[in-house]
């Protein structure tokens, strides 16, 4: 009963729980290490399984785990290096073509990949959380416990701060050509 | 909540932006908003990065789990599924480990008992007396020896030489000399044998 209630929960939720850790530890192994070891944790505490707080249970204690990890490192993971962010913002506004804008899209993922590391917390979680992962509102608050308001206003506050540091580095661009 | 007649200034659509993209505003809000954007290419320019901020992130990958974590989560999990089941087998074979130090405890307790009323009718035992003694206490510790390794209990085993089978050879030869290292073989009863360093 037990095994199989832990096999469906890991079926469910293995991909939000790595997702989620790879976005925060930005590397892949030890996205694995922490997966691992979150799972794991499920396993010895079965109480939760079958809950209603489980998906929120996983995703605090992931995030948990990769904050261990990232304060006992000294320097930050390595980054995505991004494209320029000032020709991006140029080919990303509706007005370029098609091929432009699909060959930029490509590129400002990579970028947008390293300005997620810039923002504090729990904008960043909450970013990763709503727009990559696609979470309601209310899953991110019983997550981060935090009120539902709250993590509306942080994602359009970490939004609106990524959509500047996009148009300044453009406008820095345009000065600089 | 601001309706069709009234009019906003960028830095009011600018505060209204994301959750005008998001379709999280009122209907007349979200009008008013769309209509300063027609008219207004700075912030109609802040609209469409706000879109593609918004678009690129939810385009980002997402990732399963690899396989092989799974995997060690599942054996993980099976081996501590499997430990009641193995605490069962080893309370099985401390009770056989408990039988085989009953055995000794009365093989000794004869040997002993043997051996003070021969010393009470000779001041020392015949060499092939103590060899008797020794080799059943040796058999008596091989049937632990054998139990223990069984059930991965060798600290019992080494405590029943220091506690049990030591002093028993040191009573047959109180002049052997007792060794310290637990082995599997029984230093102070070789030295009560014949020829030993006593």
């Amino acid at each position: 009963m037990r095994t199989s209630s832990f096999e469906t929960a890991v079926e469910r939720h293995q991909e939000r729980v790595f997702t989620f850790a790879r976005y925060l530890v930005g590397n892949r192994e030890e996205a694995e290490d922490v997966t691992q070891e979150v799972l794991i944790r499920l396993w010895q505490n079965p109480g939760v399984l079958g809950s209603d707080r489980l998906g929120a249970w996983l995703l605090r204690v992931t995030r948990n785990a990769c904050y261990d990890r990232l304060r006992g490192r000294r320097t930050a993971h390595l980054r995505v290096v991004a494209d320029d962010p000032g020709s991006l913002a140029d080919r990303l506004v509706a007005s370029a073509p098609d091929p432009e804008r699909s060959a930029a899209s490509a590129a400002l993922g990579r970028w947008l990949r390293s300005a997620i590391d810039e923002l504090g917390e729990p904008s960043r979680s909450i970013v990763i959380l709503r727009e990559i992962q696609g979470l309601a509102y209310q899953e991110i608050a019983d997550a981060l416990e935090l009120p539902s308001s709250t993590v509306r206003v942080a994602l359009h506050r970490a939004r609106r701060r990524l959509r500047e540091r996009l148009h300044e580095e453009a406008s820095t661009h345009a000065y600089a050509g | 909540m601001r309706t069709q007649g009234e009019k906003l200034d960028c830095a009011a659509v600018e505060a209204l932006l994301e959750p005008y993209v998001d379709g999280e505003l009122p209907g007349e809000e979200a009008e008013v908003v769309a209509l300063h954007l027609a008219r207004c290419a700075a912030c109609s320019r802040q609209r469409d990065l706000a879109l593609a901020v918004r678009e690129g992130l939810r385009d980002l990958p997402r990732w399963e789990a690899p396989g092989r974590v799974l995997d060690a989560v599942r054996r993980s999990a099976e081996r501590s599924a499997g430990a009641p089941a193995r605490s069962r087998r080893l309370r099985s074979w401390s009770a056989v480990t408990a039988a085989a130090a009953a055995v000794v405890l009365a093989v000794a307790g004869s040997v002993l008992w043997w051996h003070q009323g021969r010393t009470a009718a000779s001041s020392r035992p015949e060499a092939a007396e103590v060899a008797r003694a020794v080799a059943e206490v040796r058999y008596a510790l091989g049937l632990i020896a054998t139990t223990t390794r069984e059930a991965s209990v060798a600290a019992g085993r080494r405590a029943l030489v220091e506690h049990l089978v030591r002093p028993v050879a040191t009573a047959l030869d109180p002049s052997a000399e007792p060794s310290t290292a637990p082995t599997t073989s029984i230093p102070a009863a070789e030295a009560a044998q014949p020829g030993g360093s006593s």
